[in-house]
């Protein structure tokens, strides 16, 4: 019954059925089904799979969108039984938000998505981020990467405060920094002194896995 | 230590003394130079040829948009080559931006001119040692005899101007009056009042002369904004004006320089001088609104994206550097919001919103796209990130609408191509229209699937390089490169196409109005112009209306200028329109990300 379960979830959340996806994780909690496996044999598997749809340009963005919402829709209601369950994972930890001044959700939500599907352990702040909370919660929460998004050219100045306050706080040693968000570049990675770009979420999760 | 950067084939030279881009030189010389990045390195359109080996290296960016023949042979991006010597600098005409072109017909206007600026003759009794009034008290005395103008005033720049017209003209005088106010002098007899109407667009300024007395347009010219060095869009030239003061000033200097030389010609054309402008309307986004007048613009490039005023402003002219008579004003009715500007204030002006109570839509596509939904009593507006690959740009093949460019695309069940391309061929590109009518053919041909991926397999399908599949649209020959459309580009139109689809539905959402209640679209804008409603309704730009229903109104933001700018009356109404309108942040309206997502879908064949 598990394996059917799993398999449903793991279909919603590819096909972006947000209700779908919430129905069937609480008909497996309900269920008792271990809450990590439903996160690992189901959500994550959905979404891993959308993630490789896309990557053979199968899927387009409002279907990855869609698996994202599917997603995060189905993490929230299963969050709050995992950590019921100390220690129910670890691959490494990922701090992520969006600058200050700026408020686009999206293109995060896609590389948490991508992030989590990968294995890693995601901590989301938001959008419209003050540069301290990025340093309180580097200290606070001992991340392997910091993930700084920016989605207008305005915005993506932000980000070399960022890099160089945590630099000047001594927090860059175990700590590596990620930038993305459609006006970044390499370059402009290269120039604020981060140390990795993603082009977009499957890029982003490629090379935080370099890291 | 100086060197000399010569640009060329214009010859012109800068001389430094700190090292500097090619990029910066070519702004700080004033030589057109291609950017859609801002001088980022991201879009690659800013390629030049140095000679010099004064030149930094090749940077990776380079290594990226230039191929390894292009390098070899010393092209580079401007904005990644840094000068430290003597250099010589090749600008290919690909590189620089394009010459103006224009939309400047809009849909007709009616509107009663009304203003309170007039223009009358006067004699005036000449001084002498018996009669020793001042100049004003004596052109006052006139006024009230002759007009039955009484109580006027003049400021400092028009006294100035009156106390030499009197005596050039043996004290016969023509005046210009706002209200009680002299704001114009000159010898002889009265001329007709003219004034000056400006949509400053992010690309383009488009300029009316206006009669100010009948309305009529007397003469209109259109004019590449030169801010466009700094950017193509809105938030490179916010970034730039906030990462340094210097060029806030050159961005505010540069564009009333371009709208003066402009408001020259069109007053050489009636044998005018631009110093004889009584009054002058400017619209435009709310960037360029607030760049304009020099105000503070980080506010507004970061969230909440505050602007500066909500009001009208009418501000001497000459404040803000534009020539026109020595004391007429400029006025700037309000922008609605931190990305629905004045421009669209100017739109709902002319198409005439506000005015009954019918369910009606407005757009305006551009780089960023407005929307406003009229129900009733109510208007709600909002603003979307649409990009501009309607425009042309970011389309591999993309060009404007010239010789070479394929415009219309058919393609039979069997996968075969016929364009029409402009000028009779051979193709060298495809523009906006083009795209538009290429991705429901294709569609419609089974070349791409409902999610908009081409599907391999399919005659006239192939991979490129980095592995995404094109379509070919028109085969090369005799040194013309294929003419394809690659899996990029749909995802552009889709991109472009799905961020102004949400917008329009989430204000339909908001309003509770449903497709079949829209009583008329209006199409702002040159693109509004050769949009095919049925193609815009075949790719679900639009939602499914009854295509007469669709109407172009081309460039209703310089019909709103010029309203206003005759008609106090118009003005009045502007400034009521602005505050009617509700804005709408779109991105954080609930399901956002839905209403996204589905807007990039293709509908069902």
């Amino acid at each position: 019954m598990g394996e059917g379960l799993y398999q449903a979830i793991s279909k919603a959340v590819t096909e972006g059925e947000e209700e779908e996806a919430i129905k069937r994780v609480e008909e497996a909690l309900k269920n008792k089904l271990p809450p990590i496996e439903i996160m690992q044999k189901g959500i994550v598997a959905g979404i891993s799979k959308a993630g490789e749809l896309w990557k053979k340009n199968e899927y387009f963005l409002p279907d990855v969108i869609m698996a994202a919402d599917a997603f995060k829709a189905a993490m929230a209601i299963l969050k709050p039984r995992l950590e019921e369950k100390e220690g129910a994972r670890k691959g490494k930890k990922v701090v992520i938000g969006v600058v200050q001044g700026d408020v686009h959700d999206l293109g995060k939500s896609l590389v948490i998505a991508m992030l989590t599907s990968a294995g890693f352990e995601v901590i989301d702040l938001g959008i419209d981020v003050p540069l301290q909370k990025f340093i309180d919660t580097a200290k606070a929460q001992k991340p392997d990467i910091i993930g700084l998004g920016a989605y207008m050219t305005t915005t993506m100045l932000e980000m070399k405060g960022i890099i160089a306050e945590l630099e000047k706080q001594g927090l860059r040693k175990n700590l590596k920094v990620m930038v993305g968000g459609v006006p970044t570049s390499q370059e402009f990675a290269d120039e604020v002194g981060a140390d990795a770009w993603g082009k977009d979420a499957l890029d982003a999760v490629q090379k935080a896995l370099k890291l | 230590m100086n060197y000399t950067i010569e640009f060329e084939p214009s010859g012109i030279r800068l001389v430094c003394e700190e090292p500097i881009t090619i990029f910066d030189a070519a702004r700080r010389a004033g030589v057109s130079l291609r950017s859609e990045c801002g001088g980022q390195g991201t879009c690659g359109k800013c390629i030049v040829r140095v000679r010099s080996d004064k030149a930094s290296p090749i940077t990776e960016a380079e290594k990226k948009l230039l191929s390894p023949d292009q390098l070899a042979q010393n092209w580079r991006l401007a904005c990644r080559t840094v000068a430290s010597g003597d250099i010589s600098v090749y600008i290919p005409a690909t590189s620089t931006v394009e010459g103006p072109v224009l939309q400047l017909e809009s849909l007709a206007v009616t509107f009663q001119p009304q203003t309170s600026i007039r223009t009358v003759s006067l004699t005036i009794p000449p001084a002498s040692l018996t009669d020793q009034r001042a100049d004003l008290q004596r052109v006052a005395g006139a006024l009230q005899q002759q007009h039955g103008v009484a109580n006027v005033r003049a400021d400092l720049p028009a006294l100035s101007a009156m106390r030499e017209a009197l005596r050039e003209g043996d004290w016969n005088i023509g005046v210009a009056l706002r209200g009680t106010d002299i704001i114009d002098a000159y010898p002889g007899t009265a001329r007709t009042p003219v004034g000056l109407a400006v949509d400053v667009g992010t690309t383009k300024l488009a300029c009316y002369l206006v009669d100010l007395g009948t309305g009529k347009v007397l003469a209109a010219q259109g004019a590449m904004n030169p801010q466009i060095a700094y950017g193509e869009d809105v938030m490179s030239r916010l970034a730039a004006a906030m990462s340094d003061p210097a060029n806030a000033l050159r961005l505010q200097e540069t564009v009333v320089q371009a709208i003066n030389a402009v408001a020259r010609e069109l007053c050489a054309t009636l044998k005018l001088e631009a110093g004889h402008l009584l009054d002058t309307c400017l619209v435009g986004n709310t960037a360029m609104h607030h760049l304009l007048l020099g105000l503070p613009v980080r506010p507004l490039a970061l969230s909440p994206f505050v602007p500066a005023t909500g009001s009208p402003l009418e501000v001497n002219a000459a404040a803000l550097g534009l020539d026109a008579a020595p004391g007429a004003h400029a006025y700037l009715p309000p922008p609605i919001a931190g990305f629905v500007g004045s421009d669209h204030v100017a739109v709902l002006l002319a198409a005439g919103f506000g005015e009954d109570n019918r369910t009606r839509l407005a757009i305006d596509i551009g780089t960023n796209t407005e929307i406003a939904l009229q129900v009733g009593r109510r208007i709600v507006s909002c603003s979307t990130a649409s990009g501009p690959a309607f425009e042309g740009a970011h389309i591999s093949h993309g060009m404007r609408a010239a010789p070479g460019a394929i415009q219309k695309v058919t393609i039979t069940s069997e996968g075969v191509v016929q364009s029409d391309i402009i000028g009779g061929g051979p193709a060298t590109g495809i523009c906006g229209s083009g795209v538009l009518d290429a991705v429901p053919e294709m569609q419609a041909a089974g070349i791409i699937n409902e999610r908009g991926r081409i599907v391999k397999g399919r005659p006239g399908v192939r991979l490129q390089q980095e592995g995404l599949p094109e379509f070919l649209l028109a085969a090369g020959s005799e040194g013309h490169r294929d003419v394809t459309i690659t899996q990029q580009d749909i995802d552009q139109v889709l991109l472009a196409k799905g961020a102004i689809r949400a917008g329009i539905d989430i204000v339909m959402n908001h309003l509770n109005v449903k497709p079949k209640d829209i009583e008329d679209i209006n199409i702002a804008g040159a693109f509004g112009s050769y949009l095919d409603p049925r193609n815009a309704v075949r790719i679900g730009l639009l939602p499914r209306v009854p295509l007469k229903r669709i109407r172009a109104i081309g460039n209703a933001a310089g019909a709103g200028a010029r309203m206003m700018l005759a008609s106090t009356e118009a003005r009045r109404r502007a400034a009521a329109l602005a505050k009617q309108v509700e804005y709408l942040e779109v991105t954080v309206y609930p399901g956002f990300t839905k209403y996204l997502a589905d807007g990039m879908r293709l509908p069902a064949g």
